[in-house]
């Protein structure tokens, strides 16, 4: 480990690098605070201007606009009661009449330092655990590789979306967009058409650009954001000088919040498909229950704060883990940095820390100065974000178009990519509308390649025999926590309809 | 919903069928090999597709049997029509950057699409139209050396 930290500190303490990754916690900082904007949507525009960079400035920039991201969602859930992105609506309960009672500069530092203490905390956890884990699942078979695959898939698909069924055909979906290109093992063009720019499969960023950025700015037209937002802008801030600042004695009593909410995001974050928007939920629901005082909470207690903050910022660093030690992304904003890794030639899973160290060592320590960057962007350019959630969406949205239509251009595809990438828009578009989680899409896809390789291997490892699980117990033990959460929300579903079902007839004799 | 689930997954088998027995067997080339087919992937994924369209189907028919009334859907007419007004905006935006190149059609299809967003104030407008295709111009091709459209 010792051996990588000199060469990569080396590759990421340049002038050049530092200002990457300060430049990616600002962005991410700024589309955070703007709201109906998300950090994925930011990650995957900038993916295409990374192509040039070393892979670990690269990386390092993208994490930062995430880190960035998930902190800059507090701004607007605190001032303007709006949150930026679905994880901070826990932040509003207790940050708004913060700000309604004249305290908005304390309750923007308290989710300063808290997005802060817990981000670093899941980075520190993820450096002390991807390795080991790596190292553990290098001894995985392909049989217990795709065990791990179904069950992520299914899992995800289990808690994103209302419907069961609906998570899982886009899920299906997803991994059906990755077969188009040579297939792995015979070499055969598949599913191409004669379009030469098929043979490399379907370009990552035209999907992700088409579902997550166009579509999105779809369904922000369709909102009916015609003329610039309807926020109310934030109140007067012209508290005294002890309602601003955060004093030594108030960060020390927060710390246990802020401790509880790191614990909770760290943990969900590991999970996949769990999320942010849950993470901030169970941290703010235990740091009130285990208080003295709940009845203060909802209005304007810092420690509810605190704890949706740490949790909503501690999720970001966490959910790498399973991408740096297996290779399976649980979340969007990780499928979107599992498919920048591999544009940047490498490969996430148990063998990145053997034949790619050094860059691994190289992003812990980018991810490290983005905790600074954090730190430093949101101490002095709380003015400017305050002012950057004014600007108007006629503004905003059309520049975000273009966007999309160059970063799909420049991954290489030309004009098909961007083509490829408006009719992904278009379909993303109507994905939403009809709650087809696009979790399960992005995710799907970007593991297609790796759930072929290992599921075929196993049919032949296996010679087709079901019974040879039997001597694998992992995965039989991940099978059948797919087949668990399989049922589980399929009864769910089924109890559900029974119970429209019931209330339909209950209001048909009212 | 449970109308647009009924026919999304009616669609979504129909595609789930073609796709086994029309695209997947069409799409891919023959030739020699060992081991499982080239088809054999997307097959699976189609066999799954269909299976849990079909169960989708089934999901939503049943539910509409109970449900009594029509609910709203979740998309109106309004909807519609606003989805098609800017997809074609996109389309023809990009078709404009396709024929006269980045700094013509860039421009046209941020202001187009500021005049949809009802944007009126000329200054904006163009300020807003030329900076960020200036700026992505320059960082593109003189400092990443990347393509541009």
């Amino acid at each position: 480990m010792l051996e990588h930290l000199a060469p990569a500190a080396a590759a990421i303490f340049t002038p050049e690098v530092i200002a990457y990754i300060l430049l990616g916690v600002l962005l991410g900082y700024v589309v955070g605070a703007l709201p109906g904007m998300n950090r994925t949507t930011a990650i995957a525009l900038a993916i295409p201007f990374t192509f040039t960079m070393h892979p670990a400035a690269a990386l390092s920039f993208l994490i930062g606009i995430n880190k960035g991201g998930a902190a800059g969602s507090a701004v607007s859930a605190i001032l303007l009661n709006v949150p930026g992105e679905p994880s901070s609506v826990v932040t509003t309960y207790d940050g708004y009449p913060m700000t309604l009672a004249g305290r908005a500069q304390k309750a923007l530092k308290t989710a300063l330092y808290a997005s802060v203490a817990g981000d670093l905390f899941a980075t520190f956890v993820l450096i002390l655990l991807a390795q080991p884990i790596a190292r553990f699942a290098i001894g995985l078979g392909p049989i217990e590789l795709a065990s791990i695959l179904v069950f992520s898939i299914t899992f995800i698909a289990a808690v994103s979306g209302e419907s069961f069924l609906k998570a899982m055909i886009a899920g299906i979906l997803g991994l059906l967009l990755s077969a188009p290109g040579i297939d792995v093992e015979t070499g055969l063009p598949r599913l191409t058409f004669g379009l030469l720019e098929l043979y490399d499969g379907i370009p990552l960023l035209a999907v992700a650009i088409g579902t997550l950025a166009l579509s999105e700015i779809l369904v922000q037209v369709d909102k009916g954001w015609r003329g610039g937002h309807h926020y109310p802008s934030p109140p007067d801030d012209s508290a005294e000088a002890a309602d601003r600042a955060l004093s030594g004695a108030e960060a020390r009593a927060l710390a246990p919040s802020v401790l509880r909410g790191s614990l909770v995001g760290t943990g969900i974050g590991l999970l996949p498909g769990l999320g942010a928007t849950l993470a901030s939920f169970l941290a703010y629901t235990w740091v009130r229950t285990s208080s003295k005082s709940p009845e203060r909470f909802g209005k304007g207690a810092p420690e509810g704060v605190a704890a949706s903050e740490s949790a909503d910022n501690a999720t970001v660093p966490a959910a790498l883990i399973p991408v740096f030690a297996i290779g399976v992304p649980g979340s969007l904003s990780t499928a979107l940095l599992m498919g920048a890794f591999m544009m940047h030639g490498l490969t996430p899973g148990p063998f990145l820390f053997r034949e790619s160290g050094e860059v691994v060592f190289s992003i812990y320590l980018g991810m490290l100065l983005a905790s600074a960057a954090l730190l430093l962007v949101g101490l002095f350019g709380q003015k400017i974000f305050s002012m950057v959630i004014r600007v108007r969406e006629s503004v905003i949205l059309p520049v975000i178009v273009f966007l999309c239509v160059v970063g799909a251009y420049m991954e290489g595809g030309g004009m098909f990519g961007v083509y490829l990438m408006l009719g992904f828009g278009f379909v993303g578009y109507f994905m939403k509308k009809f709650d087809y989680s696009f979790v399960t899409f992005v995710v799907g896809y970007v593991l297609g390649p790796m759930a072929e390789l290992s599921i075929r291997q196993s049919i032949i490892l296996s010679n087709s025999n079901p019974a040879v699980l039997i001597d694998h117990p992992i995965a039989l033990l991940f099978l059948a926590l797919a087949v668990f959460s399989i049922w589980r929300f399929a009864i769910a579903g089924v109890r559900s309809m029974q119970m429209e079902g019931e209330s339909a007839i209950q209001s048909q004799k009212t | 919903m449970n109308r647009a689930d009924l026919v999304g997954g009616a669609g979504l088998t129909a595609a789930g069928l073609l796709l086994i027995f029309v695209i997947i067997p069409l799409g891919t080339e023959e030739g020699m090999y060992f081991g499982l087919a080239p088809t054999f992937f997307p097959t699976l994924l189609a066999s799954c597709l269909t299976l849990a369209a079909t169960a989708l189907t089934l999901q939503a028919w049943l539910r509409l049997k109970k449900e009594r009334g029509r609910r709203p859907g979740p998309i109106e007419r309004w909807n519609v029509m606003m989805f098609g007004l800017a997809a074609a905006l996109a389309l023809g935006g990009v078709m404009m950057i396709d024929v006269f190149g980045m700094l013509i059609g860039g421009p046209v299809l941020i202001a187009a699409f500021m005049l949809f967003l009802g944007e009126r104030h000329p200054v904006r407008i163009l300020v807003t139209s030329v900076l960020p295709v200036l700026v992505v111009y320059v960082l593109a091709l003189h400092v990443l050396g990347a393509p541009v459209p």
